[in-house]
């Protein structure tokens, strides 16, 4: 795995996941953040990604918008994608999961949870 | 289902900060108690959107969200300011508010959080129903609040003063 996007409109919660990533062993220099979900797909359109990591709840375009839109764009449809949200309950989950999702975590995120669901992935 | 909202709340802030500040916090059970004062504190407030009406509010001293920036997230003076500051409370409140509903809904009862707006603490009492809990954390006080539609059934009292976190999940 070499590149990550992280999408979260919370600066510290994307630093959190940043130090998450790192202790599981992926390079800081390989991670980007979006603050957005409009900001993450002018991103992901520009530069290939192995892994997108987004919050459910953020302004401008939430994290279930911007799973269906990596989803259904040819281009970006093979990248996996892990969403983060506080409000997660099997239901949920489900919906997320049916829309492509890899894997759906409640907050808060550990190194633990986040390993347990993309250390397939990690090369 | 949790039918006591204060296990849920107590439950739920003291996970949190023990997972993403590893802090640890004893809950204040006060009924009869007058209401401690907080001072130099930062407010934000968080709407549940479904499937009722209302706010939850996290109030924290500056200090302590300051040490919280520096030790937790390895952030130097220059980097911390009221921005940094609020967004930090605003990502506990957000986790904390979800804890709380997971726990004290249905399993399967889809709910939803709004968007975290910074707040003062009179301005968080303005709603029709209004809760409030205490906790102790690093020798400093925080509150959670709650107003809007109580839709929680809940047992009344508890113990005056600190008391040992819940033990069991």
């Amino acid at each position: 795995m070499h590149n990550v996007l992280i999408a979260d409109d919370s600066q510290t919660a994307r630093l959190f996941i940043k130090k998450c990533l790192e202790i599981i062993g992926l390079e800081s220099a390989a991670l980007v953040e979006a603050a957005d979900g409009a900001q993450a797909l002018e991103i992901i359109k520009e530069k290939s990604f192995d892994l997108l990591i987004t919050d459910l709840n953020m302004p401008e375009m939430d994290g279930k918008e911007l799973l269906r839109r990596v989803k259904t764009s040819p281009k970006t449809t093979d990248i996996p994608v892990v969403v983060i949200t506080s409000t997660g309950n099997p239901a949920k989950e489900k919906e997320l999961i049916s829309l492509g999702a890899l894997a759906v975590i409640t907050k808060p995120v550990t190194p633990a949870g986040l390993l347990s669901r993309i250390e397939h992935l990690i090369d | 289902m949790v039918e006591n909202l204060d296990q849920a709340v107590c439950t739920a802030v003291i996970e949190t900060f023990e997972n993403m500040t590893f802090m640890e916090v004893l809950s204040l059970l006060s009924v009869d108690d007058p209401e401690p004062v907080l001072l130099e504190s930062l407010g934000v407030s968080l709407p549940v959107t479904e499937p009722f009406e209302g706010h939850f509010s996290l109030f924290l001293p500056r200090l302590l969200l300051t040490d919280i920036a520096e030790t937790v997230y390895v952030m130097g003076e220059d980097q911390i300011d009221a921005g940094i500051l609020h967004d930090i409370l605003a990502e506990l409140l957000n986790t904390i508010a979800g804890k709380i509903l997971q726990e004290a809904l249905p399993e399967d009862q889809l709910f939803s959080l709004g968007l975290p707006q910074a707040v003062t603490q009179k301005k968080s009492e303005s709603g029709q129903v209004l809760q409030k809990w205490f906790f102790e954390v690093q020798d400093s006080l925080l509150c959670v609040t709650f107003s809007g539609e109580n839709p929680f059934s809940q047992k009344n009292g508890g113990t005056i003063g600190l008391q040992e976190p819940p033990t069991g999940g």
